[in-house]
């Protein structure tokens, strides 16, 4: 006997945490899951690997490949299609059928692509430079040089989920407007695996220093805001503190989910916290990265 | 002192930690094999991308064994250095307290990592003279020998600068003084 928990009509990183709140309450959590995504309107890059990383840890904790309905729309259905996504999936979910790949030209900046090994980052690196010259260049008004400061942002992302989780991950990028919230293009990168997250990758070094204070928001912020790691090794935990950095001279928003808190770095573009606590738990990290189109004064 | 010169080009995408292990690893064997002091010159002037992770294992763990006194004496010079590789150098070695001598891709010298600004004079005197000594080093500076002395034996403990007995030879100078290459040079397009 399955359990079916509903994925909301529009999947982004809000309602990522509906989805995540659902599928720990509804029904018999040692139950096989069907995720019923067949009401989506819309999903945003965040949305779409977060489904792969709802059905991962279902499958981890129960031991059973979870379901999944796919959306109506078809327009939906074309573009999680294009985006590459049922080739993850199928890692992942029991698929009864595969749909045929898609023959269109995917606009994103990066499909659906599975992090397993460093062979997997140096591939999306490498395979990255030409649309991202194409999208952060000559769409979003980036100097030239952003393009390479945005694949060394994708290999440190990237490799935080080989380095710090033990487990396997997903990238993806698209270009959209945000028309309500900026009114201009951005690129939204999102990463995620659900691995042993922040906390768990922490403790072990600083878990005895901190006490009872010891929390996945205390990890957080250990890691993001002062560069700790989980190595004695004075080179690591840089890779996070040069993702933040260039995100903060570019203006864009990054907000990081583990275990239950996330912690943020808030443009004046954005509302929102730049610490929450009390979220539902979620194994792993949840990276979220948007880098608005540039205006013209920036532009210089 | 004339060291031996060890030449690695690359050319690859720099990213990844076991990537920057692979390249670090073929350095370091190229030093322990030569038996006597190396000067090891890794040009990246083809390397498209070098992330934070990479120049970490490669750049600053190279440093920290040229600045190890214990190990076999070695000195590392960047070559080939562009705008895009200085971010994720630059940021890698001052955490770590590190410089290393490096060239852009003008040919112009270059200092990356921390060091004090009366240091940073004296490597630069260094690199335009070439070889020089105490007395015209303190001349040009207008600095007490005392302190001049003081500051370079802290370039020569940071392998910096090469001392030859009373003489002080920059890293370039002694890349120019070993002539044609020797050993090969090593090609690392796949590391």
């Amino acid at each position: 006997m399955s359990r079916v928990v509903r994925v909301p009509e529009r999947l982004d990183e809000s309602s990522f945490e509906t989805l995540v709140r659902r599928v720990r309450s509804e029904g018999n959590p040692k139950a096989r899951l069907l995720l019923d995504a067949r009401s989506v309107g819309w999903v945003s890059p965040y949305g779409l690997i977060g489904l792969l990383a709802v059905g991962q840890e279902a499958r981890l904790r129960t031991g059973l490949p979870p379901l999944i309905e796919p959306p109506r729309d078809s327009e939906v259905r074309s573009y999680i299609n294009r985006m590459r996504f049922w080739p993850a999936a199928a890692q992942v979910f029991d698929l009864k059928q595969l749909p045929k790949p898609s023959l269109e030209i995917s606009d994103a900046l990066i499909e659906v692509t599975t992090i397993r090994s460093h062979e997997d980052v140096h591939s999306v690196v490498e395979g990255v430079r030409d649309r991202a010259q194409r999208i952060l260049h000559d769409r979003l008004g980036y100097p030239r040089p952003a393009v390479i400061h945005f694949s060394i942002m994708l290999s440190e992302v990237c490799q935080n989920i080989l380095e710090h989780a033990n487990s396997i991950g997903w990238v993806c990028a698209q270009r959209y407007r945000w028309q309500r919230r900026l009114g201009r293009d951005v690129v939204v990168l999102a990463v995620m695996d659900v691995g042993v997250g922040f906390q768990g990758s922490l403790g072990a070094e600083h878990a005895r220093r901190y006490g009872e204070r010891w929390s996945a928001a205390a990890a957080l912020e250990a890691a993001f805001l002062r560069g700790e790691s989980r190595f004695q090794d004075p080179g690591r935990g840089q890779g996070l503190q040069a993702i933040r950095s260039q995100i903060i001279k570019w203006n864009g928003a990054i907000r990081i989910r583990s275990g239950d808190a996330s912690i943020a770095r808030v443009p004046d573009w954005d509302e929102g916290a730049p610490l929450s606590t009390n979220l539902p738990r979620f194994p792993g990290a949840q990276v979220l990265i948007v880098l608005p189109e540039r205006v013209e004064s920036e532009r210089t | 002192m004339r060291p031996a010169v060890a030449h690695t080009t690359l050319f690859s995408y720099l990213v990844t930690r076991p990537t920057g292990r692979t390249v670090r690893a073929t350095v370091e064997r190229q030093i322990a094999d030569a038996g006597r002091t190396v000067l090891a010159v890794l040009d990246l002037r083809h390397v498209p991308v070098i992330d934070f992770s990479c120049a970490d294992e490669i750049v600053a763990k190279l440093v920290l064994l040229a600045s190890d006194a214990s190990t076999h004496r070695s000195f590392i010079l960047f070559r080939g250095i562009a705008e895009h590789h200085l971010g994720p150098i630059d940021s890698v070695l001052r955490r770590r307290g590190l410089a290393a001598a490096a060239e852009s891709t003008d040919g112009e010298p270059l200092l990356m990592g921390a060091l004090d600004p009366g240091a940073t004079a004296v490597w630069r005197e260094i690199w335009s003279l070439g070889r020089t000594g105490v007395s015209p080093l303190a001349d040009r500076l207008e600095l007490p020998l005392d302190r001049v002395r003081g500051l370079l034996d802290d370039l020569v403990a940071r392998a910096l600068v090469i001392r030859d007995g009373e003489r002080y030879v920059s890293l370039h100078h002694a890349l120019l003084d070993a002539g044609p290459t020797s050993p090969a040079p090593t090609d690392l397009r796949d590391p």
